[in-house]
C-alpha cells in the first residue's frame, strides 16, 4: 500500500466539466462557479469539507476556463473565501499562462449570507439573469438556495454539474441538474483534480474504515440476533 | 522565530494541540479531572472568535460596496447605497437600549426581513414543481422506482393521501423507515467518515485549505 | 399530432406555476377541511413532553430563522402552548442569530395565553441570547450554561434569573427539544446534549429535511419528531389549539395533488412520444 495511489473510479459529472466549459466557448457564454454556501467556519468541520472539495474543482474549472478563453464568473457567500478564491483563480489563470485575463475575463462576487441564504440565492438568480450562463458548477455545501440556482441555469439553458454531501439538498440537485456528484464524490473529484497525494490516500483510508464500520454492522446484526448485546458492548 | 514558522506551523500546533484537548475531553469521563476548565474555556474562545468572523464578514461586505460606491459601477452603485444604508441601519436600531431588543429593531425583523427571507424561500415551490415535472420522466426502471416513491411519499405528507386511500400513508411511512433510512444511514456513516479523515488531515496540518493554500 | 406532443411536453413552467397558485389560493380561501391523521413521530413528540414531571426544566433549541418562519414557526408555537399546559419550565436558546427574534415574536403571539396560565418571565421561561459559534456554543452550553450565556436576551445578568437558579450544565434539564431548518441542528444536539449526557431529545424539521433524521428517530436517539408542517399540524390537533399550521394543510395537499398530476401528465405525454408510430 505504500507509496501507491489506489485507482479512483471515473466520475460522470467531473468529465462532463470540460465538455460544459467546451459549449460554454461555442456560444461564447460564459460559465458560473460556486464553492458552495457554508464556507470555512460555522462550527461544523465536516462541511467545510465540502467548501475545500469545492475549491479543489474550481482550480480544475478556472484552468479549463483559463485554456478556452471563457469568462469565469464566481460567486461566494462568506467574506472569508474571496481571497482564498482569488488565490485559486489567479494560480490557475497564472499555470495557464494567462495571468494577465484575471482582471478581464474572471469575475469573483460576494452575496454575503446574513441571517439566512436568501441574499446569496437572489444574487445569483439576478446574475444568472443578466450573464446567461453556458455551463453552471455548483461543487459544495449547499442549503435551500440550491434548487433556486439550478432551476435558474436550467431556464438558461445551462449544462448544470453539481455535487454536495448536503442530505437535504442531494434530491434537488438529482432533479434539476445534468450531471450530479453524490456525498463523498465531491471529495473523490476534489482529489482526483488535485492530485493531492494525501487527499488521494486518505479517500482510500476512508474506503478501508468504510469496510470495517460495515464488518461491524454484518457482525453486530449476526450478533445481536444470536442473542449476544453487542450494542451493549459498543456502548462507551 | 522565523516568519515561515510563525505562518506556517505555528498554526498547525495551535490546531493540533486544541484539537487533541477537545477530543480527548469529549470521549473521556469527568474530564475536568485531568483537563480543568480547560475545555470550557477552549469553547468559549471558539464562541468568541466565530462572533468575530461575523463581523469580519460585516467588514467585507461594507468594502466591497464601498468599491461600489466610489467607482460608481453601472447598474450597481445605487442598489450599494442602498444596501448601505439599510445595513447601518438595523445596526443603528439594534444597538438602542440592549442589543436587538428595541421595538424598531424588532419592526425590521418581523415585517421587511421575514417577508423578503420567505419569499425567496417559498419560491422553491413552484420550482420544484417544475423540476419534478422534467426529472420524473420514466426513463427506466430507476426513474420507474424513483416517480412512485415520491408519489406515495407525497401523499403521505398531505392529508389527502389518507382522504384518497389508506394504504398511500402505511406504503409512504414504509419508504420513509426502510429504504429512505438505510440509505440514509449509510451517506451518514460516510459522510462521518468523511469528516473524520478532514479532521485528521487538519489536525496533522495535512490540509492545505485551511490555511488559505490549495 | 407530434408537434401537439412536443409543446404538451415542453410546457411552459409558467403554466405550472400558474396552475399551482390557483390551486393554493382556492383552498385557502374555500378550505375543504380534510382530517389530518396524527401519526406515531408526532405522537411521542407530544408525550415526550406531556409526561414529563410537572416543573421540569426543558431547553427549547430554536434553530431556524425567518426563512423558515412559516413551517417551524407553527412547531415553536404548539411546543411552547403545550409546555405551558403542562406546566413545565423552558429555556428558549438559539444557535442562529435570528433565532431569538423568532422567539420575541412567538412570546408575543402567546401573550394572552402565558399571562393566563400565571406563568411570569424569568421564574418560568427565560429566552437566552444568540450564541455564537454552532456546534462549539452547543457544547458549551451542555458543559456550562451559566458561563456561556452570561445575560438572557434582555441584558439581566443569569445569575439573577430564578429558573436558572440551580442550572449549571445539561444535567439539570430533563428534556431538549430542536427545532430546526438546518445546521446547526438536530446534528449538533445528538453530539453535544444526547451523546455525552444521554439526554432526551425530540425535534422539529423541515419537510425536506426529516428524511435526513429518520435514521435517528428509529434507532432512538430522537424520541419524537415533527416532520415539516404537518406535523405542527398534527401537534396542534392533539393539543387541541388549531392554528396556522392546520388551516394550511389544505394548502399542503392542493400543492401536493398538482405536482403529482403535472409528474402523471409528464409521464403520459413522454410515453405517448415514446410510443406513437413513426411518421406521426
Amino acid at each position: 500500500m505504500k507509496g501507491k495511489v489506489s485507482k479512483m473510479r471515473s466520475l460522470a459529472g467531473l468529465q462532463a466539466i470540460p465538455e460544459s466549459i467546451g459549449k460554454a466557448a461555442e456560444t461564447n457564454r460564459p460559465v458560473h462557479y460556486t464553492p458552495g454556501t457554508v464556507g470555512f467556519s460555522g462550527g461544523v468541520v465536516g462541511y467545510a469539507a465540502q467548501t475545500f472539495a469545492g475549491l479543489s474543482v474550481l482550480s480544475h474549472v478556472s484552468k479549463l476556463t483559463a485554456k478556452y478563453k471563457v469568462p469565469l464568473y464566481v460567486t461566494v457567500a462568506y467574506g472569508e473565501l474571496i481571497p482564498v478564491v482569488e488565490s485559486v483563480v489567479r494560480e490557475s489563470y497564472a499555470s495557464e499562462g494567462r495571468a494577465d485575463a484575471v482582471s478581464t475575463e474572471t469575475h469573483v462576487l460576494y452575496f454575503p449570507i446574513a441571517l439566512s441564504n436568501a441574499p446569496y440565492a437572489s444574487g445569483v438568480l439576478g446574475l444568472f439573469e443578466r450573464i446567461k450562463p453556458a455551463s453552471n458548477i455548483m461543487i459544495g455545501g449547499f442549503y435551500f438556495e440550491a434548487l433556486a440556482i439550478s432551476e435558474q441555469g436550467f431556464v438558461q439553458g445551462a449544462i448544470q454539474i453539481a455535487g454536495t454531501a448536503m442530505t437535504h439538498q442531494i434530491a434537488f440537485f438529482v432533479a434539476a441538474c445534468d450531471y450530479t456528484l453524490i456525498g463523498e464524490e465531491i471529495f473523490v473529484a476534489g482529489a482526483i483534480v488535485s492530485q493531492d497525494a494525501t487527499l488521494l490516500g486518505s479517500i482510500t483510508g476512508q474506503d478501508l474504515l468504510k469496510i470495517i464500520v460495515i464488518a461491524m454492522l454484518v457482525g453486530g446484526f449476526i450478533l445481536q440476533n444470536l442473542g449476544v448485546d453487542f450494542l451493549s458492548i459498543m456502548k462507551v | 522565530m522565523s516568519l515561515p514558522f510563525l505562518k506556517r506551523d505555528l498554526p498547525v500546533v495551535i490546531v493540533c494541540v486544541t484539537g487533541v484537548v477537545m477530543i480527548i475531553g469529549y470521549f473521556i469521563q469527568a474530564p475536568e479531572i485531568y483537563l480543568g476548565d480547560i475545555l470550557g474555556n477552549l469553547s468559549l474562545i471558539a464562541s468568541v472568535i466565530a462572533g468575530y468572523a461575523t463581523i469580519l464578514g460585516i467588514l467585507t461586505l461594507a468594502i466591497v460596496h464601498v468599491k461600489h460606491l466610489s467607482k460608481r459601477t453601472q447598474g450597481q452603485w445605487m442598489y450599494s447605497v442602498l444596501l448601505l444604508a439599510l445595513v447601518l441601519a438595523m445596526i443603528g436600531v439594534g444597538l438602542i437600549g440592549t442589543l436587538g431588543t428595541h421595538p424598531y429593531f424588532m419592526w425590521f425583523y418581523q415585517y421587511p426581513l421575514v417577508a423578503l427571507d420567505t419569499t425567496i424561500y417559498s419560491v422553491l415551490a413552484f420550482y420544484i414543481a417544475s423540476a419534478a415535472f422534467r426529472a420524473f420522466k420514466i426513463k427506466s426502471v430507476e426513474g420507474l422506482i424513483l416517480a412512485v416513491a415520491a408519489v406515495f411519499v407525497m401523499l403521505m405528507n398531505a392529508p389527502v393521501g389518507a382522504a384518497l386511500w389508506g394504504g398511500f400513508p402505511l406504503i409512504g411511512r414504509w419508504i420513509m423507515d426502510v429504504p429512505n433510512g438505510a440509505a440514509f444511514r449509510g451517506f451518514i456513516i460516510g459522510s462521518a467518515i468523511g469528516a473524520i479523515a478532514m479532521s485528521l488531515r487538519v489536525l496533522i496540518g495535512r490540509e492545505r485549505g485551511i490555511l488559505g493554500r490549495t | 399530432m407530434s408537434g401537439l406532443i412536443s409543446k404538451l411536453e415542453n410546457v411552459d413552467r409558467r403554466v405550472i406555476y400558474f396552475v399551482l397558485i390557483i390551486a393554493v389560493v382556492a383552498v385557502l380561501l374555500n378550505p375543504i377541511g380534510l382530517p389530518v391523521p396524527v401519526t406515531t413521530p408526532t405522537r411521542r413528540y407530544h408525550d415526550a413532553i406531556a409526561s414529563l414531571p410537572r416543573g421540569s426544566l426543558v431547553l427549547v433549541g430554536i434553530e431556524f430563522d425567518a426563512g423558515a418562519l412559516p413551517e417551524n414557526g407553527p412547531m415553536l408555537e404548539a411546543t411552547m402552548r403545550l409546555l405551558i399546559k403542562s406546566n413545565q419550565r423552558f429555556v428558549l436558546a438559539s444557535l442562529w442569530s435570528g433565532g431569538p427574534a423568532v422567539a420575541r415574536i412567538y412570546l408575543d403571539k402567546l401573550k394572552t395565553v402565558i399571562d393566563s396560565s400565571g406563568k411570569r418571565y424569568g421564574e418560568d421561561f427565560v429566552l437566552l441570547p444568540y450564541l455564537v459559534g454552532g456546534e462549539t456554543a452547543a457544547a458549551a452550553l451542555a458543559k456550562d450554561l451559566k458561563n456561556t450565556a452570561k445575560n438572557d436576551y434582555f441584558g439581566t445578568p443569569v445569575t439573577d434569573i430564578p429558573v436558572l437558579k440551580n442550572v449549571k450544565d445539561a444535567k439539570d434539564f430533563s428534556l431538549a427539544i430542536c427545532i430546526t431548518a438546518g445546521t446547526p441542528g438536530v446534528e449538533e444536539y445528538l453530539r453535544q446534549w444526547v451523546s455525552p449526557y444521554n439526554m432526551p431529545l425530540i425535534a422539529g424539521a423541515l419537510g425536506v429535511a426529516a428524511p435526513t433524521y429518520i435514521p435517528y428517530y428509529n434507532s432512538g436517539q430522537i424520541k419524537g419528531m415533527l416532520q415539516g408542517l404537518r406535523g405542527a399540524a398534527e401537534l396542534e390537533l392533539i393539543i387541541g389549539a388549531p392554528s396556522s399550521a392546520v388551516s394550511s394543510m389544505d394548502a399542503l395537499s392542493a400543492g401536493h395533488l398538482v405536482t403529482i398530476v403535472f409528474i402523471v401528465f409528464g409521464n403520459i405525454v413522454f410515453l405517448v412520444k415514446k410510443y406513437q408510430p413513426k411518421g406521426k
